[in-house]
């Protein structure tokens, strides 16, 4: 049985293909079209499924689309009905996508894909929440789904036991943590949908100063619930998230290229305060509920690893799985398993231990793209001279691209299409930021660690964190050692990797190890800013030689920009947020 | 030289009937906001229908709703609403 599940016309629009309860590919449609949290339909990302189960579309028996259309536009009529006159213009700017593409998913889905067969809706947090309970190792757990918004819903809870899912409570739009987190990304000048995780990494470097009048803008009970009040916010039926009230409080709205004042640093500050307060109120309320020891977590605000890494230190729950996709784009994967496993009712056989589920490229296809293009490159012998020639360069301090096995799933680089390099120089983070992202200079870069070592350099209360989803303090004694991914609060997001995930990855480490003494190396996305991470052999190296990535390790081969001298493209002028 | 020109008109053609499109797109969508949309909500609202909770409720002990999602029979999921 071939179930495809679909998350689309929001942002970061998706596709996952689930074989007889197994995930066999999902992708980000971004990835193929190169439009950065492309948001249509993902025919490509859909295309890549099938040929990865050399599938046809006529064997596919169920579509699952990620949310109920209508019901979400109920939900935008009634936005309209409450503020009317004053949601005129958001009518006027949203209509046209919602008669054009959003209601007609159905007729969409068949033209496009020709396809005949059944086609499922599911709740937008219901697929949250599947997409993180049915993937997850737990046979029990509670389940807390966290978002901008979905249909009505904007927080849901309740718990999962065997291949069944029982949502129990929600909190409803306009009253939305999510909403709130995004509103404040708006008013620092990031953003919305893309850039909630800057303000995560803006938060350290200021004080919680304007935590008591972040407490004004939310009521927030005992068992977690919350509700905003809503003068400070014109979401609804604006085109803009603050309102003028909002402003009064807390100062303009900075421009993306204004400074970055002290009171910008506090403002994140307070909010990640606050948004840690009431997501452990809500956990500590479900483990009341629930009295297990599992959480399973979903929804965009599950990609708040700077909350996540504290969970266990503020709530009772000694187990917590996040799937690397957490928000909307990840939702098809939950789609197509409820469907599977809930509705058809069959069992769980699947638990989602890799993120490695994209496209990979054979050596062969890289060498014919290589010779075609009159590229100079090396082939190595073998794996040893693969990874020790890899240490060796990340150990001269050179920047490597390392494109290896099949695309990550998910927002982060994860040892498929990431940037390799040295941990311990002090300076790594400022040639990074010069040579090839272009980032502004206050976020971290993050470490990925053997995960036998980890908790030599982490305080941290799990032996795993295979997918960059928790961030843990250095222990005091290493910081030093790797100046270039310690936060300036001493934290860091890392990833632990074993040989049995990634072999080569984890290689490399072992092999730097062994020149340095560290087991740690600098890891972030393979892409310029602005850009989505990295897919086919050609996007890497378009990315090496528009940048200043010193060698890009693909496949096999070993190819260095000094060799291949031609700039393709200046990837400055294309940076953006 | 007639080819560009032709190439030219042609393309001319097409941003006027895009423009047209939208401009006749924002008048009809205009009268469906202040005819549908704003009498619906005035008789609403003459009524004291709200359709969004947007008041606070310092009493009240949870704002927590029910949740309907997993509470469903079969044949729904089958809809888009
Ligand atoms: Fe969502």
């Amino acid at each position: 049985m071939i179930i495809l599940g679909i998350s689309c016309f929001y942002h970061d629009s998706a596709a996952a293909l689930v074989k007889d309860g197994i995930l066999i590919a999902a992708a980000e449609e971004e990835r193929f079209t190169r439009k950065k949290h492309d948001q249509g339909f993902p025919y490509e990302a859909i295309l890549f499924c099938l040929n990865q189960t050399h599938a046809k579309i006529s064997d596919v028996d169920y579509i699952v689309f990620y949310e109920k259309p209508l019901v979400k536009f109920e939900r935008l009529l009634s936005q309209h009905l409450e503020k009317f006159p004053f949601s005129y213009f958001s009518f006027i700017k949203a209509m046209p996508q919602w008669l054009n593409e959003k209601l007609r998913i159905r007729s969409i889905i068949k033209k496009k894909l020709k396809y005949t067969g059944r086609i499922v809706y599911l709740d937008h947090h219901l697929s949250h929440a599947a997409s993180t309970f049915l993937v997850s190792p737990y046979e029990e757990a509670a389940i807390l789904t966290v978002d901008g918004v979905g249909e009505w819903a904007t927080t849901t809870y309740g718990y999962g036991k065997g291949n069944q899912i029982t949502l129990e409570k929600e909190i409803q739009f306009p009253h939305s943590l999510g909403l709130l987190y995004s509103t404040v990304t708006a008013h620092l000048g990031f953003s919305v949908n893309n850039s909630e995780y800057k303000v995560m990494g803006l938060s350290p470097y200021g004080k919680p100063a304007y935590y008591n009048q972040f407490k004004k803008l939310i009521d927030v009970k005992e068992d977690g619930s919350y509700a905003l009040d809503m003068s400070y916010f014109v979401y609804h039926y604006k085109m803009v998230m603050p309102s003028d009230k909002f402003i009064e409080e807390f100062g303009p709205i900075r421009t993306g290229e204004g400074a970055l004042e002290q009171h910008h640093k506090d403002i994140a500050a307070s909010l990640q305060k606050l948004t840690e307060e009431v997501m452990f109120k809500m956990i500590n309320h479900l483990h009341n509920i629930y009295k297990t020891d599992n959480l399973c977590l979903a929804g965009g605000v599950a990609l708040n690893s700077v909350a996540n890494g504290k969970i266990s230190k503020n709530t009772p729950f000694k187990k917590v799985f996040i799937q690397p996709a957490a928000g909307d784009s990840g939702s098809c994967i939950g789609a197509a398993f409820y469907v599977y496993n809930s509705i058809l009712n069959n069992p769980r056989k699947f638990v989602f231990d890799s993120c490695y589920l994209g496209p990979s490229y054979t050596n062969e296809y890289v060498k014919k793209y290589l010779d075609e293009n009159n590229i100079v490159y090396k082939e190595f012998k073998n794996d040893k001279e693969l990874i020790d020639t890899t240490a060796k360069l990340i150990h001269d301090n050179n920047v490597i691209g390392w494109f290896q096995g099949r695309m990550e799933w998910g927002p982060r680089a994860l040892g498929s299409r990431s940037i390799l390099s040295n941990a311990s120089n002090p300076e790594m983070k400022e040639i990074l930021n010069t040579k090839v992202k272009h980032r502004e200079i206050f976020r971290p870069f993050a470490p990925v660690i053997t995960q036998e070592d980890a908790h030599d350099y982490f305080e941290m209360d799990t032996d795993a964190e295979p997918f960059m989803l928790f961030v843990y303090p250095f222990k005091e004694k290493v910081r030093k050692l790797v100046p270039s991914v310690v936060h300036v609060d001493g934290s860091g997001r890392l990833q632990t990797i074993t040989r049995r995930q990634n072999f080569r990855y984890y290689s490399v480490i072992k092999a730097f190890e062994k020149l340095s003494k560290i087991p740690i190396l600098v890891n972030t996305s393979f892409n310029i800013r602005g850009e989505p991470i990295v897919c086919i052999p050609h996007d890497a190296y378009r990315c090496m030689m528009g940048t200043g990535i010193d060698y890009l390790v693909m496949e096999n081969f070993l190819i260095a920009r000094k060799d291949n001298p031609k700039d393709m493209w200046d990837s400055e002028s294309i940076a953006k947020d | 030289m007639f080819r560009r020109i032709w190439q030219a008109i042609k393309k001319g053609f097409l941003a006027f009937s895009h423009f047209m499109q939208k401009v006749v797109n924002t008048i009809l969508l205009t009268i469906v906001y202040f005819v549908g949309v704003g009498l619906t909500s005035l008789i609403s609202k003459l009524f004291g229908k709200h359709y969004m909770e947007l008041k606070l409720d310092k009493d009240a002990k949870s704002y927590y709703k029910e949740c309907m999602s997993t509470k469903k029979v079969k044949e729904e999921f089958y809809r888009m609403y």
